[in-house]
Order: C-alpha cells, then structure tokens, then sequence
C-alpha cells in the first residue's frame, strides 16, 4: 500500500501539471472546421515570361489551421504564395528579409543556375536586408511541381517548420496530353506544425510531436469534385521532416508527374507515399455523390526514427451532376533510360547517424563543412551513386539542379518509369541511383543531402561541383579551399581560379545543348 | 527539498521555456532536451540467509540537458539527472524517496567535421552494453567500465575509407570527480572522497581509455565493432576492501542489423512493419575490479532485439564470472526478456522482468518504465 504522504504529493503533482496545461494552451479557433480548399496567393508571369515576386520574410502572428501562431512566414500568411513560371521564363524574385534572423532561398528540384544570384544556397540574406534572384528556367525544362524554401544550413529545419517556403509551378505538365485539356488543377501545398505550449512556432524541432497538418494552411478543408470528373492535383510536401501517407477513402490514383518529372508510362496506386521534399502529381476521378476522407496515415521511419498519428488531411466532397471522366490516350513524352548505358563514375555514400552524438549525422563519416568541396564531377558524365543507410531510420537523398533515375533498391533493379530529385534509402539499405551531368547550366557548386531537414542541418550534407572536363584537374585541387566557383559559388571566382579574364566569353554562359 | 517543491521547480522550467531558444541556427543561443521516466521496480529476493524479501520502488528519472551553444560546432552542455540516490534496501518499499539531483555532464564539446572532443565533466566512451542492450537492467549490471561523470577530456576522429568504411579512434583521459560536481543535490550523500579509494580516484589526470569502432563497413555494412582498453589508477588503500592495485578492462563488442526481408518500397516502413533482428556480443575482462588487488573478472553481455514497427521486443543475459572468490560461487547473472512500446513519438513504454543472482543473492526482477522525451 502507498504511504498517505505519497499520495498527497502525487495529487499535488496531478493539480499542478492541470494547472500549468491549462494555463499554457494557445488561442481558440478562428475559422469553421471545414472551409472550402482555398487557392493558394499567387505570382505569376507576364507575357515576356518574368514572374516578379517579393517575398517578406517576417516574424508574426498568423493563422495555423485553425488556431493562431507566431512564426515565420512570407508576406504575412501561413499559406506561402504560389509562383507560376513556365519553361523559358524567369524567376525575379526579391527577398526582403524582416527577421531577425539569416536566411536565403532555394528553388528545389529545378534545373538551373547554382550560381551567382541563381539558385545558390552558398549566398544569405541577413536579417534586415534584402536579396534579388534571378533564376532563368532552360526552354526544355521539365513542367511540374516544385517549391523554395530557406536552406540555411543549421536553421533550415526551423524556417521551413515554420513557414519560409512555399510552392512553384512550372506550366505545360498537361500540354503532351490534349485529352486532359482545361481539367481543373489544384495546388495541396501539405504541411506540418509542431503545436507549443507557448503560441510561438518551436525553437527546437520535435518531429514526432502532436501538429497540426494543413493543407494550404487550412485543416481539413473540402475539395469539390463532381461525380466521373478529372482533376490534377498536385501534392507538394513542403514540411521539414515529414512524410505524407496519403489515401482518398476508397480511391485509387493515376501519377502523372513525380518532383517535376512527367512518368514514362501508366503508374496507379491506391495511396502516395510523399517524402520530405517530394511531390507527386496525380490525376483525381471524382467518386459517386458522398463525402470521402483524404487522410494521412500514421507512419513510421524506422526504430531510430520517428513516428506520427494518422490523421484526416480534407474532406473530398463529389456532388453536381455526373461528367465524362477523361483519359490519357496520349503517349507519354518518353525518357532516357539510364540503367541501359555505360556510367563514366561509380562513387558510394554512406548516410549514417552518429553513434556517438544524436545531433550529428554524417555522410561518409564527415559532418558538413561550407568552406569545403567533397565531389568534383565533370560535366558530361553519367555516374552511378550507390547510398548506403546502416541506420535503423529513413534517410531522403536528394542532389540540387539534377533530376536522378533510381535503378535499384536493397539490391533489388526498380522498372524505370520517370526521375526523381529526391528517394527515400531505406532503414539498414542501400538504393543504387545515376545521375546525369550533361546540362551546362548546372555548372557550378551545390549540395547533396538528406532532406529531413533535421539530419541537413546535423551535418548530413556534402558539396558537389560540376566543370568543364579541362578544368577537373585544377577543381579537384582547389576542393580543400571550396572549389573552383570560390566560398560563394560566383562566376567571377570561377574566372579566377581558371586564369580566365572576367571580360572574356565565359563557357558557363553559352546557349545549352541537350 | 520536498517532493512538491520539486514538482513545482520542473514544471515551471517548462512553462518558462517561451524565453528559451533552443538551436535555430542563429548563435549564441541555448536550448534544452530532456526526458522523464516514472519507473516502478519489484524485487524478490531469496537472501542467503534464508526468507523472501520484497522490496519496490516507484521513482521518477528525469535527464535535463541544456546547451549554450556558441556555432553549430561549439557547445557548453549541462545534464542533469533527478532519480533516486542510493537503490532501496532490501525489504524497503519507496514510492518517490530519496530523489535528488546530480550532474553528469558539465562540459564544452566541439563536433568537427572529421573529429570531435569533450573538456570537462563527461561519460567515458568505452563499452556499448549498458546503451545498446535491450531492458532495464544491464546498464547498472555492467556499471564497472560504464564511467559517468568523470573530470577530464575526450577526442575522437573519424576517418573514412571507400572499403573500410568508418574507423573512428577514441582517447579519454580523466579522473574521478572529488569536486562540488560530484555530489548530489536536494537529498542527503557526500561527494566522493579520496579516501574511499576505488578505481581513478587520485585527483590527477592518470587514467585513460582507448576505443576504436569500425562502422560502415561498404561489405558489411550494418555491422558495428568496438574494442577498447581502459586503464584506471588506484585510489587510496582501503583496508576493508582489501589492498589497492590499479584496474584495467579490455573489452570487445559486436553488433549486427538484420533487416528481414528488404523491400524496394517505402509502404512497408512507413506502415510500421520494418522489422529487423539485432544480435549484440559483448566481453569485458577486468583485472582487479574496482581497484582492489586480484578481484578479477570476466563480463559476457549476449542480447538479442526483434523490433517492429513501434515494438521491440529484447532478451539479455550478462554473465560476470568472478576469477577469485575465496571460496566463494564464481559466477553472477542477469537475464532480463524486455518489451518496448513507442505509444507516439514521443511516450515510450518499457516492461522488463529477469532473474538475477549478485554477490549469491539470486532475486527476481520487474521493471516498468514510461518515458516522455522533448526538448525546448
């Protein structure tokens, strides 16, 4: 039997824990539980192909699902806005950072300049200042979904938690499919925040802590289909360390595009399982009048990982009168298939937390170092990864400015059927990918890393840089100093460091060839 | 302190975590992480002098860790940890006596891109037992070469190979912590003094470890190898305790991940059906434990872990074989079976129950463990 003393002292603890919950819980709802999916605040381009956008990176209060937060957010909502552009267009973009904090920006998944004021992550804004990028998509650049986000190194996992990101759409995904002309497309930008006792966003990313999952910033919220109709929706997992289970109760999905890549042939699934980073396009085909769930289902990253609830994401309302469902008849815009050639390197990479400290995780046994550069690849090649995980948890590879083909898993070859930008490696596995170099306009230096976003910013990323075969000898030496394109990733350091005058034609600039 | 007063102090170090930064990338800054475990132990003991004694002993274990973070590199880090001081005694039922507060760790830690180190008041790297097998119980089973809290410093250094895959070595050199460090908080105890002796217990940086862990290896890669050598000063005689002579273990330990049945989809880890078999070898030879002249013995630590999904499911035996006893019987156990449940991310929830026989006294052992982690 318990001592009466002890009793009294557990009482004690029970009263005062109620208490201090009670005191602490955030604001009360400020919206109806199940508002209409809303379009996402957009930017798009004029007709010389220029998107212009400021984004306002600011520290506020606003609306999280339902209840209200202060976080970080660009242009004063939770529900980043939407940048349209179109293969050949450009992305002007200024960033006017209000916080108090450094930040800077990459455009995930899309094939272009990592230098200068491209999409270079080696660049930062710091707090109170105010950056301009200039991001010019080739006129063969794969339509589809992408996004940008804050790639801080040390504080991306919390800037994106809290909001620096949001998504980008590239047209022309349905123009190899005139059958699916004029569908209705919809944008699901799907998220995930961490829920606090204090009503700010966490300073300290907990994955597996209750949160609150929103689409467009909304939670719950219903789409509306009519019964047989088509929609595009697109998918686009902007949450820092997240995975997606998604079903639509009783629904199967047609994929059409995976991370900005069209798929090669037909893919159906009954769920689509969205990594950190990913995103999947899907074609939609209402179902009979009746309201059907879209839910997230719980998931699990392995015994070291972490592990979240299901939930339901929106309502799928399908009503109105019946309407013919379309169907691709089209050929699918084919692909090379890697796996069929020749591959000029083969490197290996293991991903693998530390055993030592749980903060750190490494690539190769190395932490991140910025000054530094670890892969030098020529441009031109084709080379094949293989990225072993001895970890009991998921890791999300994923390189900058090239899409990949993923040939094998756990030793097992994978049918080709489109590239991806990002792959999940499987707990205590190994997933074999190739890479092309060819496009001129990835030269420059980037990153390859894991997309938890908590394991980038512990270290479990490396630098890359792509050059000229005539200048892979003289890259390789400066690897040490941060390569040939300099700290800072510039055209001018590139020149530099090839003995090249700045007023000369630079290669880097040339028209691409494909 | 009271029991309440306790209570109060850790709550309202969690609401006042809004002033608190934890790392977001912007330095310096601090941050905290913890856990707390409510823990309920029963013991039946057959004594040697004949009789059953049950003992019980409800205590919470609460580890605090704050950092003052000065880069992504560089740190000062804190831990705390409020449990129980000394263990019940037997026949004692405890519900929340005797807690009071220790410090572990108290030092600045720098993580490099290829090397680490530690100065201060730090966990001696050496041995996987106490951390990698699976229950509750091994970890004070094989306390004689798990070292926490002692004074000194630490350095590693990973290296890489394409087909070695990761070698990392691993130097500690410290001492016992005869300092204000050294002594609990809120509850009765006395910091260790030189005068009881005992192994690394001189005051002066004479005692050392050295590890080394091959991991990674690209043929073999979820195979994880340690061996290490720890040498231990002797403290001051203590004639009870028989002469004093320096201590030192060797210790050499194995751990394989077998994932069952791989697949080339997601959907199956992500359902929670990754399942995985994780046998774990351990031997440590001790030469004069605990600092006392021809106490030799041999550690043998065998687990086995079935996890899956949000299960893990271990059995553990630990054998400690005694060289010399005068007489006495050679051989201590603990064989634990133990059952974990992840009930979110964050709760964890841990049965565990054995058998186990200690200086001739053979008990019966069950655990329950429910642990919240978080950090602000």
């Amino acid at each position: 039997m318990l001592k009466a003393f002890a009793v009294r002292a557990f009482a004690r603890y029970a009263g005062v824990a109620v208490f201090a919950l009670t005191g602490c819980v955030t604001q009360p709802p400020t919206e109806p539980s199940s508002p209409p999916l809303r379009d996402n605040p957009e930017f798009t381009y004029d007709a010389s192909g220029v998107t212009h956008a400021m984004l306002t990176a600011a520290e506020q209060q606003v609306n999280v699902g339902n209840e209200r937060y202060v976080s970080l957010v660009f242009n004063g909502d939770y529900d980043s806005p939407l940048i349209r552009t179109r293969p050949g267009g450009v992305m002007s973009i200024r960033l006017d950072n209000q916080m108090d904090e450094i930040t800077n920006i990459h455009f995930h998944g899309m094939t272009v300049s990592p230098l200068d004021e491209g999409d270079n992550i080696f660049r930062m804004t710091q707090p109170h200042t105010v950056s301009q990028y200039d991001v010019k998509l080739p006129k063969d650049h794969s339509p589809g979904a992408y996004w940008y986000h804050s790639h801080f190194h040390g504080g991306a996992q919390r800037q994106v938690s809290a909001g620096i990101a949001g998504p980008i759409l590239v047209d022309g995904m349905l123009d190899p499919f005139p059958e699916l002309k004029g569908i209705k497309e919809r944008v699901l930008v799907l998220r995930n925040f961490q829920k606090t006792l204090t009503g700010k966003v966490a300073s300290e990313i907990i994955t597996s802590a209750p949160s609150i999952r929103t689409i467009n910033g909304q939670e719950v919220p219903t789409i509306d289909i009519k019964p047989g109709e088509t929609q595009l929706w697109h998918f686009i997992n902007i949450a820092a360390n997240q995975y997606f289970r998604i079903r639509i109760d009783g629904q199967s999905m047609q994929i059409l595009s995976r991370d900005g890549n069209t798929v090669t042939r037909r893919v159906d699934d009954d769920q689509v399982l969205i990594g950190p980073s990913a995103r999947f396009s899907v074609l939609v085909v209402g179902p009979a009048a009746g309201t059907h769930d879209v839910v997230m289902e719980a998931a699990n990253t392995g015994p070291a990982g972490d592990s979240y609830p299901a939930t339901r994401l929106a309502i799928l309302r399908s009503s109105g009168d019946p309407v013919a469902t379309r169907q691709i008849t089209s050929p699918y815009p084919p692909a090379e298939d890697f796996s069929t050639e020749s591959v000029n390197k083969t490197r290996q990479f293991v991903f693998q937390d530390s055993a030592t400290d749980p903060t750190a995780f490494l690539i190769n046994g190395t932490r991140f170092e910025l000054d530094k550069v670890n892969t030098t690849v020529k441009l031109g090649d084709v080379e094949e990864w293989r990225l072993l995980n001895p970890s009991q948890e998921l890791h999300q590879f994923h390189i900058h400015q090239v899409d990949f083909q993923v040939t094998e898993i756990n030793g097992k070859p994978v049918p080709f059927s489109g590239y991806r930008d990002n792959i999940f490696i499987p707990a205590t596995g190994s997933i074999t990918i190739r890479i092309p170099f060819r496009d001129p306009v990835i030269l420059g230096k980037f990153v390859y890393h894991c997309h938890i976003l908590e394991h980038e910013d512990g270290g479990m990323m490396q630098a890359i840089q792509v050059v000229r075969p005539e200048d892979y000898e003289q890259a390789v030496k400066l690897e040490p100093l941060g390569g040939l394109y300099g700290e800072n990733n510039q055209l001018c350091a590139f020149l530099r460091n090839t003995g090249q005058s700045p007023k000369t034609s630079s290669p880097l600039i040339k028209p691409q060839i494909k | 302190m009271s029991n309440y007063r306790l209570a109060v102090l850790l709550l309202g170090s969690v609401c006042a975590a809004e002033s608190v930064l934890a790392d977001d990338g912007q330095y310096p800054n601090v941050g905290m992480d913890y856990d707390a475990t409510f823990q309920f132990d029963h013991v039946h003991a057959d004594t040697p002098q004949g009789g059953n004694r049950n003992s019980s002993d409800a205590y919470p274990d609460i580890n605090s860790t704050f950092y003052f973070r000065f880069s992504r590199d560089q740190q000062i880090q804190l831990s705390t940890e409020i449990n129980p001081i000394d263990p019940p005694k037997p026949g004692q039922k405890r519900f929340f006596d005797d807690v009071g507060l220790v410090v572990n760790d108290l030092n600045y830690y720098q993580n490099n891109a290829n090397s680490a180190f530690m100065v201060g008041k730090y966990h001696v790297p050496f041995g996987r037992a106490a951390d990698t097998a699976p229950g509750l119980y091994t970890e004070d089973f094989v306390a004689t070469y798990d070292l926490d809290g002692m004074l000194g410093g630490t350095v590693a250094y990973r290296y890489f190979d394409q087909t070695l895959g990761m070698i990392e070595p691993n130097v500690s050199v410290y001492t016992a912590d005869n300092s204000f460090l050294g002594r609990p908080y809120f509850r009765h105890g006395e910091k260790l003094q030189r005068s009881d002796g005992g192994p690394s217990n001189t005051g002066k940086l004479d005692s050392y470890a050295l590890t080394v862990n091959w991991l990674a290896i690209p043929a073999i890669p979820f195979l994880e190898m340690q061996v290490g050598y720890m040498a231990n000063k002797q403290g001051e005689d203590v004639p009870q305790n028989g002469n004093a002579a320096d201590e030192t273990i060797k210790v050499a330990s194995a751990r394989y991940i077998w994932a069952y049945a791989p697949s080339t989809d997601l959907e199956p880890t992500l359902a929670g059906h990754y399942f995985d078999i994780v046998p774990f070898v351990e031997f440590a030879d001790v030469h004069n434990e605990d600092a006392i002249q021809g106490n030799d013995t041999r550690y043998l630590t065998t687990s086995l872990t079935f996890d899956f999904g949000d299960w893990a499911v271990g059995a553990t035996r630990t054998d400690k074989q005694r060289q010399s006893t005068g007489g006495a019987d050679h051989q201590d156990y603990l064989n634990e079976l133990s059952v974990t449940y992840n009930i979110t991310g964050q709760i964890k929830l841990g049965v565990s129950a054995g058998t186990q026989k200690e200086d001739g006294q053979v008990s019966d052992l069950i655990g329950l463990a429910l642990t919240y982690s978080g950090g602000y």
